[in-house]
């Protein structure tokens, strides 16, 4: 390439691709770093369990169907008591 | 074909640091060749090197043994690479980078002139778009490859490095570089 011409971008990289990397040695410094022994993992709890598999879709799923479970007792139980306060006030 | 690294990253994951120490040998200068087009300096690239192995350390308890040992050690320091861009974005010593022009000098290797010149324009770039194309055109991996490493699908890393030659290209066109 003569000082005239424009710089092409792939001419520079092509040749950076054969940029040798420096020698390094950092084997002693990262032993240095960590720990000899790796203390034993603690056993997951169950809300550990919970929130790792929280990404499977049978989990979501099965979780979708207790909020609504639960919101439909809760609204049954609504309407019950409604309902008996109805009875209590012909009764009454 | 069985991991040859299989027996050293079980022994490792078993707390065995002699094993791990192994296992870095062997694999520093890979390491090294990857992060080398990233590191502006020899000591930042010890310290991405080293940094590697240390998060690989700590997070062998969750390495599997059905994927490459080597596969997941690249895969680690690719995210360094990427978490060094994006601190050297924060850095304000960033805008007071030149292109090296002028001040490289005349004995330097021109293959490591080329490598510091195209680093210095691939930092004029977002984070995540200097470390993809630093991994596709300066380390030569290919699009899947690169997506691998950065646990993007295909089609994201696609879109992504679309968007990041457009970008590329206006900055080389302003900097009076030809894209090709």
């Amino acid at each position: 390439m003569n000082d005239h011409e424009t710089p092409s971008w792939t001419d520079l990289s092509q040749r950076a691709r054969s940029a040798t990397p420096p020698v390094i040695d950092v084997r002693h410094a990262v032993l240095a770093a960590i720990p000899s022994r790796r203390p034993s993992r603690p056993k997951p709890n169950l809300a550990e369990i919970l929130l790792s598999s929280s990404h499977h879709w049978g989990v979501r799923f099965a979780f979708g169907c207790c909020v609504l479970a639960t919101g439909l007792i809760g609204y049954g139980g609504y309407r019950a008591t409604e309902d008996l306060s109805l009875l209590m006030s012909f009764a009454f | 074909m069985a991991d040859p690294d299989l027996n050293l990253a079980l022994s490792a994951r078993a707390g065995d640091a002699d094993a791990f120490g192994q296992l870095v040998e062997r694999h520093q200068p890979m390491l090294a060749a990857i992060l080398h087009r990233f590191a502006k300096s020899n000591a930042d690239l010890e310290d991405m090197v080293q940094d590697s192995f240390i998060k690989t350390w700590n997070a062998l308890p969750d390495w599997e043994p059905r994927q490459p040992f080597v596969h997941w050690l690249k895969r680690i320091a690719v995210r360094t690479g990427l978490e060094y861009c994006r601190k050297q974005k924060r850095s304000p010593i960033e805008y007071l980078e030149i292109l090296p022009e002028s001040s490289a000098p005349e004995d330097q290797d021109p293959a490591n002139a080329a490598l510091e010149e195209a680093r210095v324009l691939l930092s004029k770039l977002p984070a995540d778009d200097q470390a993809l194309l630093t991994l596709i055109h300066l380390h030569g991996m290919s699009m899947e490859e690169a997506a691998g490493h950065f646990g993007w699908s295909r089609a994201k890393a696609k879109v992504k490095a679309f968007r990041a030659r457009k970008s590329l290209q206006k900055t080389l066109s302003q900097l009076g570089y030809r894209y090709e």
